[in-house]
């Protein structure tokens, strides 16, 4: 009796170290997650980049953005083209500073400086901060697998169906999502993203799937970012 | 040299560095020490790493030597205290190689073998107390060992032999080891994915409405009234709201999509106020509040905004709520996500049975939204 409270005791212990060493050991798909959450953030220390994103609605360019990022003095500018029909398109472009932003458009010249405080921020800010919505898909990882291809990693994503936004379109009922990642071997630095999204058809909706591609490049390198002194006279938005 | 005196210098050499391992530990551990020793950092730990090879080195060298000490002398407890020298050993040295190389690949890895390395550490300190402590009891003979069972006392109690101490020790470093492995090839894990930090931001909100046109707030004409199970209904102008007792706080705003506005300044009328003036009655267990889009409401339990940070909100970051953020009036729910927070607020009613709000009815949001 007392040999088998003895050995009850001992397989106690080592369900419990077992137990601990489950729970806190990390599994080899989530270091693969850190790294690339890591990777990502690194881009908001990059001193210098620019990059360049496009949406697909349905196989069809519905936005195209380029971005020059300058960390100090800190200066982004943002050029931004939305395609409104078949024939017309709106474009407009941003200089985020520090402390407020400017929107400058061409057809009428244009030009406005927002409070980061103003309720159009948060939607225009998206494209200063590019890499938010990328870490927030992370969540939803499902499963994910890693090829190396040229010095290369090449990351891919299967996501679960999650509700989000981007450069003011909504993403609902997502049925299911892919998404890549390409860093480079050694230093992990970020090449590109790119996202699939599949959504629950309905006719409600204009468009069914979406794909979202960001590169980026010339990071740490001389980026040339003026604003312009039309800017200064640019009208407060109230 | 005889035994006794080799057993004594082993012992000796083993302490002097655990206690130089602890003591150059510490300074790249304890913030004080960190900064007072800034510019040789590198170097003490480069130092530290060496004298933790050595030290790993000379428990390999001895261990043909205890083991023979460890057959002669019969005490489970000796056999004990060996078993977890080696086992720390083992720990530290296993740790402390991952943190060596600095894997930049295994984040998480090298995170939990610091953790367990400075866990370690902590552990000996206490470990090592103990044990002086009753090696100087056992020298004012203020301790005596309990004498070796014999045969015959076998079956009086629970003895423990040095075979189960091993046995013990041999499985529990088996048991962390397959424990760990298991883990590695799972693949990733919803705790995982929630500990993953929140993406917040300091941006501003993004204005989401269920209507093209948000409605318009004209001070001669906006009412909020406040009825259905109540003593006394009221309605009230603008200007009578605000001589409700106000409050002021700073709280997060979190979006269900994920995205985050931190550090808002909140200003408005605590619920509780207006559940004081109208008088709940015992039946009116549920709040719904409807908006003056005409199309949006929500539910409550009423008891889910009794806290004072519960506030009919109508000043954000010191301005008066703008026509998109739901001027003149909006609730603000702390625990709650955003789609809970109704904007243009302008009736609220008490009732006995609860509805489902906008989104849930919608979208099948979840009826509480608390921020999970």
């Amino acid at each position: 009796m007392v040999t088998y409270h003895k050995y009850a005791i001992a397989i106690g212990i080592w369900a419990l170290l077992f137990g601990a060493s489950f729970y806190w050991m990390t599994s080899r798909e989530e270091e693969q997650l850190l790294v690339i959450q890591k990777a990502i953030n690194n881009v908001e220390d990059w001193q210098t980049y620019q990059s360049k994103q496009v949406i697909w609605a349905d196989d069809e360019q519905v936005i195209e953005l380029h971005s020059r990022t300058r960390l100090d003095p800190d200066l982004t500018w943002v050029s931004s083209r939305a395609k409104l029909t078949d024939t017309e398109d709106f474009s407009f472009e941003m200089f985020f500073s520090s402390d407020v932003f400017y929107i400058h458009s061409t057809d009428p010249e244009n030009w406005k400086k927002v409070d980061y405080t103003h309720p159009v921020a948060g939607e225009l800010e998206g494209s200063r901060e590019p890499t938010k919505f990328w870490l927030r898909l992370l969540k939803h990882t499902k499963q994910m697998k890693r090829e190396i291809e040229n010095g290369i990693q090449h990351y891919t994503l299967e996501l679960k169906p999650f509700r989000d936004e981007v450069h003011g379109m909504r993403l609902e009922d997502v049925t299911g999502a892919t998404m890549e990642l390409w860093l480079s071997k050694e230093t992990l630095v970020l090449q590109k993203m790119k996202v699939h999204v599949e959504l629950k058809p309905s006719i409600t909706k204009i468009f069914n799937q979406m794909d979202y591609l960001i590169e980026f490049s010339d990071v740490n390198q001389p980026v040339e970012i003026e604003l312009p002194s039309a800017a200064e006279k640019a009208e407060k938005l109230q | 040299m005889n035994k006794r005196k080799l057993y004594f210098w082993m012992h000796l050499l083993h302490g002097v560095l655990i206690l130089l391992l602890i003591l150059s530990g510490a300074v790249l551990y304890i913030d004080y020490f960190r900064i007072l020793f800034v510019d040789f950092k590198w170097q003490i730990r480069e130092l530290h790493t060496v004298i933790g090879f050595i030290y790993f080195a000379i428990v390999l060298l001895i261990l043909p030597i205890v083991l023979p000490y460890v057959k002669a002398h019969r005490r489970w407890q000796k056999t004990f205290h060996i078993c977890l020298m080696v086992s720390l050993a083992l720990g530290w040295t296993i740790t402390g190689l991952i943190l060596w190389i600095n894997p930049t690949s295994y984040l998480g890895l090298r995170q939990l073998s610091l953790t367990v390395h400075d866990f370690l550490s902590v552990f000996i300190l206490i470990w090592v107390a103990g044990h002086i402590l009753l090696w100087f009891l056992k020298k004012k003979k203020l301790y005596q060992p309990t004498p070796i069972l014999n045969n015959h006392d076998r079956d009086k109690g629970m003895l423990v032999s040095r075979r189960d101490v091993v046995l013990l020790f041999s499985g529990g470093l088996l048991a962390i080891l397959l424990g760990g492995l298991f883990r590695w090839f799972r693949p990733v894990s919803d705790s995982f994915l929630a500990r993953l930090d929140e993406m917040k931001r300091r941006g501003y909100f993004r204005i989401y409405s269920v209507r093209t046109e948000n409605p318009v707030f004209d001070p001669q004409t906006w009412r909020l009234t406040v009825d259905g199970l109540v003593e006394n209904p009221v309605e009230l102008s603008f200007d009578e709201l605000k001589k409700l007792p106000k409050h002021t706080y700073t709280h997060d705003f979190h979006c269900v999509t994920g995205w985050s506005v931190l550090g808002v300044k909140w200003e408005g009328i605590p619920f509780q106020e207006v559940i004081n003036l109208v008088g709940r009655k015992p039946e009116g267990k549920y709040i719904k509040m409807y908006s003056a889009d005409r199309i949006y409401t929500e539910t409550y339990e009423w008891s889910q905004l009794t806290q004072k940070t519960a506030m009919l909100v109508y000043n954000l970051d010191d301005k008066p709520l703008i026509e998109s953020q739901g001027a003149p009036l909006r609730l603000f729910q702390p625990d709650m996500y955003g789609y809970k927070s109704i904007k243009w607020v302008n009736r609220i009613e008490f009732v006995s049975q609860r509805d489902l709000g906008y989104w849930e009815e919608k979208e099948g949001y979840n009826l509480d939204g608390y921020i999970s």
